[in-house]
């Protein structure tokens, strides 16, 4: 009943759009060799979004060293790969003997200002007190998080020159805007979960209204940030969810399904959500405040409980959907043994990558041990740093390098790598699959257990935090 | 004498102390037979440290319902309790097994049997010492 009456509150919320609306775009790596050109696009397509939809100048943007002099994107020169003079110097100093690897500026105009922390936090501490009353205000990151060990509520995102900013940091600069506003974040990023916090628990009916979309949760990394050049295999938590904002993907392809459920013609963010949770093959669990707090909720004494289906939950549509789409099962035994199935396959792949890794690294220290006999002082990040240095040294140590018989099995062992890791990413997005049935048979669970349960409060604030996703919107 | 006071109070505190691991771990073994995957996705989701944080926690808010079933418990087992007061008890009893029926919670069934097996040994032991 409960859900009825929430689906008919979503159908006749008014619709979201605001003149009102505001946007924080943040993107950007941490560090040159940590700033993927899939970042960059994404950035530069939810642009595009913006300035369709018509919020030109209604939104800020902040990305990597800025209007600052420098390069802060990393990509692969696919012509240059291993035809580059410099390929086997780079094959030997990279991580995993990655090569082709180049550098160069982000190709972002009219930036609003780096992301390093100390000026992004008073950008954003400044930007968030001018902001208006009844504003509404979207927050999006593109970029790497990190994960306090000691404190998952802590995790942090990764900025430029290597500094963090953490989630009560991020709170204290959101805390600037009026108490009349809404504030919705969408986070992309590894281990975004612990960005739960935001909301303030314990005070959610309180103003400013806070809400958000998590792309995993606080101990899981996502998907995203390769070096991958192709955009037609870009599977992240923002490739899909503004895919179903925007109707169409990046590409300009229709979606072959229309994610707008309530059919008022607007697609809200919370059924952009729900549309990458039945669609996405990635390995991200992504989820909502909303879902996050059912979870929360979870008295100890239903914890260890065994999970009916509630059938007619939309968590339960979601499973269904999923299951269909994967050619999984709904039943607890056969879900069960694909779930160990597909395990084991992953923890056997998560090895032989493993052993890759060592073994390349092992060749790459005899190398370099070789290579210094040779020509001592010779550095990969020397030359980086330098980038007018006289290259005829490199070059000799280059052609040094591919002499040696170990240079050949790094190669060989590295191609090997590659091919792991790709089929690793394949078997993961298919663990991760299985696990979202599980997480939505389980939700679909909580919500019924939480409208019997639950105090008036508890349903207030749950009801709050799904007006608020459901009211946001392009 | 001393020591056999201290015998007298400590056995059951441990006892009381002990049940929700137990119980947990009676669960986790019908959990497997049963293919819990509520509980799976728990423990993939978590780290160690966070599952037994969250476990030590759970484990505090069981304490007040093991030590009030307890003395439920207790008092229907003990021959010498006053009829209202058993019967009182028995309702709660009652009340305690249907709540875990209707919300389906096992942990609260599983406390339940452990509670009572507990009690049973426990007031059967100071049934020996008395005599």
């Amino acid at each position: 009943m409960k859900t009825i009456l929430i689906i008919i509150g979503m159908i006749l919320s008014p619709t979201a759009f605001s003149q009102n609306q505001n946007f924080w775009l943040i993107g950007g790596g941490n560090k040159i060799t940590n700033s993927q050109e899939q970042i960059e696009k994404n950035v530069i397509w939810l642009e595009k979004i913006l300035n369709a939809k018509g919020y030109n100048n209604k939104y800020k943007l902040y990305y990597g060293i800025g209007e600052n002099p420098g390069n802060d994107t990393q990509y692969i020169d696919q012509l240059e790969s291993r035809k580059n003079e410099l390929s086997a110097l780079q094959a030997v100093f990279t991580k995993n003997a990655q090569t082709g690897i180049s550098y160069r500026r982000h190709n972002l105009t009219n930036t609003d200002g780096g992301t390093q922390k100390k000026t992004l936090l008073s950008s954003l501490t400044n930007d968030f007190k001018s902001v208006s009353n009844n504003s509404e205000i979207t927050l999006i990151y593109n970029g790497h998080g990190g994960r306090n060990y000691n404190n998952e509520t802590e995790n942090y995102l990764k900025l430029w020159g290597d500094t963090k900013m953490t989630v009560s940091e991020l709170s204290t600069a959101l805390a600037n805007t009026p108490d009349s506003s809404i504030i919705r974040f969408i986070l992309p990023q590894c281990y975004s979960g612990g960005f739960y916090n935001l909301i303030n628990p314990g005070k959610i009916i309180e103003n400013p209204r806070i809400c958000g979309f998590m792309s995993v949760s606080e101990t899981k990394e996502a998907e995203g940030c390769t070096l991958e050049t192709n955009s037609e295999e870009f599977r992240d938590y923002t490739t899909y969810f503004f895919a179903a904002l925007n109707n169409a993907d990046r590409n300009g392809k229709k979606l072959i399904t229309n994610p707008d459920i309530n059919t008022d013609e607007k697609v809200s963010y919370r059924e952009a959500h729900l549309y990458t949770l039945k669609y996405a093959i990635s390995k991200d669990i992504s989820r909502s405040t909303s879902e996050v707090y059912l979870e929360k909720w979870l008295p100890w004494y239903l914890r260890w409980s065994i999970i009916s289906d509630y059938t007619d939950s939309h968590y339960w549509t979601i499973a269904k959907e999923v299951a269909k789409h994967n050619s999984l099962s709904l039943g607890k035994a056969d879900l069960n043994e694909r779930y160990i199935e597909m395990g084991d396959i992953v923890n056997s792949q998560r090895s032989t990558t493993k052993n890759l890794e060592k073994k390349i690294a092992s060749h790459q220290k005899t190398i370099i041990k070789k290579l210094k006999d040779k020509f001592p002082g010779m550095n990969l990040k020397l030359l980086r740093r330098q980038p007018d240095a006289d290259l005829t040294s490199a070059k000799k140590a280059n052609t040094y390098i591919i002499s040696l018989p170990d240079y050949k099995q790094l190669i060989s062992e590295s191609d090997q790598y590659k091919k792991a890791r790709i089929n690793l990413l394949e078997r993961e997005r298919n663990l991760a699959q299985i696990n979202k049935v599980h997480r939505f048979k389980k939700l679909s669970w909580i919500e019924k257990m939480f409208f019997r349960f639950s105090s008036d409060k508890e349903k207030n604030e749950y009801q709050a935090l799904l007006d608020c996703e459901n009211t946001g919107s392009l | 004498m001393r020591g056999q006071k201290i015998k007298k109070y400590i056995i059951p505190v441990m006892v009381v102390f002990s049940i929700y691991p137990i119980s947990a771990a009676v669960l986790i073994s019908l959990g497997w037979l049963f293919d819990n995957q509520g509980l799976q996705l728990i423990i993939d989701e978590l780290t160690r440290r966070q599952f037994i944080l969250l476990f030590i926690s759970d484990w505090a808010k069981s304490l007040p319902y093991i030590l009030v079933l307890s003395c439920i418990l207790y008092i229907i087992r003990n021959k010498n309790s006053n009829l209202i007061i058993k019967l009182i008890s028995i309702t709660m009893a009652f009340l305690f097994l249907f709540f875990s029926l209707v919300i389906q919670t096992h942990m609260i069934a599983a406390l339940f049997l452990c509670t009572y097996i507990a009690v049973y040994f426990l007031s059967q032991s100071q049934y020996k010492n008395s005599k």
